[in-house]
């Protein structure tokens, strides 16, 4: 299937012979799993451009929208005009039973389980400038954590860091993430309080990653506050505000 | 086609216009708390939902010069009906019935095309939030080569790496897009949605 990815790629950046071409155009008008395939390949390549072409505007958009909407949604319901239809006490009780659901689903649910449902990695992408044999360790170890194996990778990460290159940060990055993964989280705390501390180009990722590690420990405190530090234009900081909610209360 | 005066609203989307803008929320934030509010929804619920098809209607604007033949509230509530009852399918709620507001009729195919451009949309927002996970390089890399305005010489030389590597790097990086948007839950969601 990767093949046929580079395939499309070339056949849409007019990359392919005239006979190439011919054959591909053959083979998605023959082939109806080619065919939705390449249907995907592209819807998928123009939403990524598109997206990326206004993400600025939606940003500046979404922002002016977060402020409006804290001005009509968080206040009282008197924009509305929305007629109270129950009384006080059926509202009570119905918060109530409200409260009772939310804090049973809250503790019924391991913390483990929270962490899970949140935390989903960045690629490693690591910058190559080592000899060839470093340079293909440092490879294999990014492939490793990309695939989920962080055992393995965490194993190339050390040993680059102890013979190689101590203070690569990226390296020092990806280690922490792995030592999180597999539970060590007292010292993937350490080293992301440093890059979270220290207005590196992974300072606010860190924040977010940090709040999982305090999450992973039950510490609600501290991921709260490592949560609001994340600014609006990150990546994760739907995720965090999303976070936010669900520990509300802990 | 004959276009509605409320197009007005879209133009404020448009240009981000602050007045205009303001001028949707006080009229129509109402509506929409009623109704999230009365489907089981909460407060917050409600403002991400006005933000969201709010986002959504812009978009669409912006990409496919949306013309309005329609009140701008009838086509606000078409969104975030669309918009919640996806959502409480998303959090696995039996049997989803939604309580109808009073207010607007609408014909079954606009409910239909409403609801068939929502899926689109969230299609596309699964797409990038996955493109949003590639590391770095990667991102940089497909945009420069997806935006239409650079070959792929022009775009190694603009990312300082020769033509070769560049070439093996995006071959690297939509290989492991297309593996994180395929091996998704919510693309295996959205593609039984779009079958059904």
């Amino acid at each position: 299937m990767d093949e046929l990815y580079d395939q499309f790629e070339r056949y849409l950046e007019q990359e392919m012979s005239p006979q190439e071409r011919l054959e591909m155009d053959v083979l998605i008008k023959n082939d109806p799993i080619i065919a939705e395939e390449f249907q995907l390949y592209q819807q998928i390549r123009l939403a990524v451009s598109r997206r990326s072409a206004q993400e600025k505007a939606d940003k500046q958009l979404e922002t002016q929208l977060q402020l409006m909407g804290k001005n009509y949604f968080n206040a009282s319901d008197s924009n509305s005009g929305s007629p109270r239809r129950f009384s006080l006490n059926i509202w009570l009780a119905v918060a109530g039973v409200a409260a009772a659901v939310v804090l049973a689903v809250m503790f019924l649910m391991p913390e483990k389980d929270l962490y899970k449902r949140f935390r989903e990695f960045p690629d490693a992408e690591l910058t190559l400038k080592g000899s060839e044999t470093e340079n293909n360790r440092l490879t294999d170890a990014a492939d490793l954590f990309n695939a989920g194996k962080y055992d393995q990778a965490l194993t190339i990460f050390s040993n680059y860091l102890q013979n190689d290159d101590p203070n690569n940060i990226e390296v020092r990055y990806y280690l922490a993430l792995c030592q999180m993964e597999l539970g060590n989280t007292g010292y993937a705390r350490q080293v992301l309080t440093n890059f979270a501390d220290s207005g590196s180009a992974f300072a606010t990722d860190a924040n977010w990653f940090l709040a999982l590690a305090h999450l992973r420990e039950n510490s609600y405190n501290a991921c709260r506050q490592r949560l609001t530090q994340i600014p609006t234009d990150n990546t994760y900081y739907k995720d965090a505000q999303k976070l936010l909610k669900a520990i509300e209360g802990k | 086609m004959h276009i509605h005066e409320d197009q007005q609203f879209i133009e404020a989307l448009l240009q981000g216009d602050h007045a205009g803008i303001s001028e949707i929320y006080r009229r129509f934030a109402g509506e929409v708390r009623r109704f999230v509010l009365k489907n089981s929804g909460s407060e917050d619920d409600a403002r991400d939902m006005m933000q969201e098809a709010l986002m959504i209607i812009t978009r669409q604007a912006r990409e496919k010069a949306l013309a309005l033949s329609c009140p701008f509230g009838a086509y606000l509530f078409l969104v975030v009906r669309g918009k919640w009852l996806n959502e409480l399918r998303k959090r696995k709620r039996e049997a989803v019935t939604i309580v109808e507001e009073d207010g607007y009729t609408y014909e079954r195919q606009d409910i239909a095309q409403a609801d068939n451009l929502l899926l689109q949309e969230e299609r596309e927002q699964l797409f990038w939030e996955k493109f949003k996970l590639l590391g770095e390089r990667c991102q940089k890399l497909l945009r420069l080569s997806w935006a239409g305005s650079h070959n792929m010489e022009q775009v190694a030389s603009l990312l300082g790496v020769t033509y070769g590597y560049a070439r093996k790097k995006k071959t690297e990086c939509i290989d492991r897009l297309m593996f994180l948007i395929k091996t998704s839950r919510e693309f295996a969601l959205l593609q039984s949605q779009m079958k059904g």
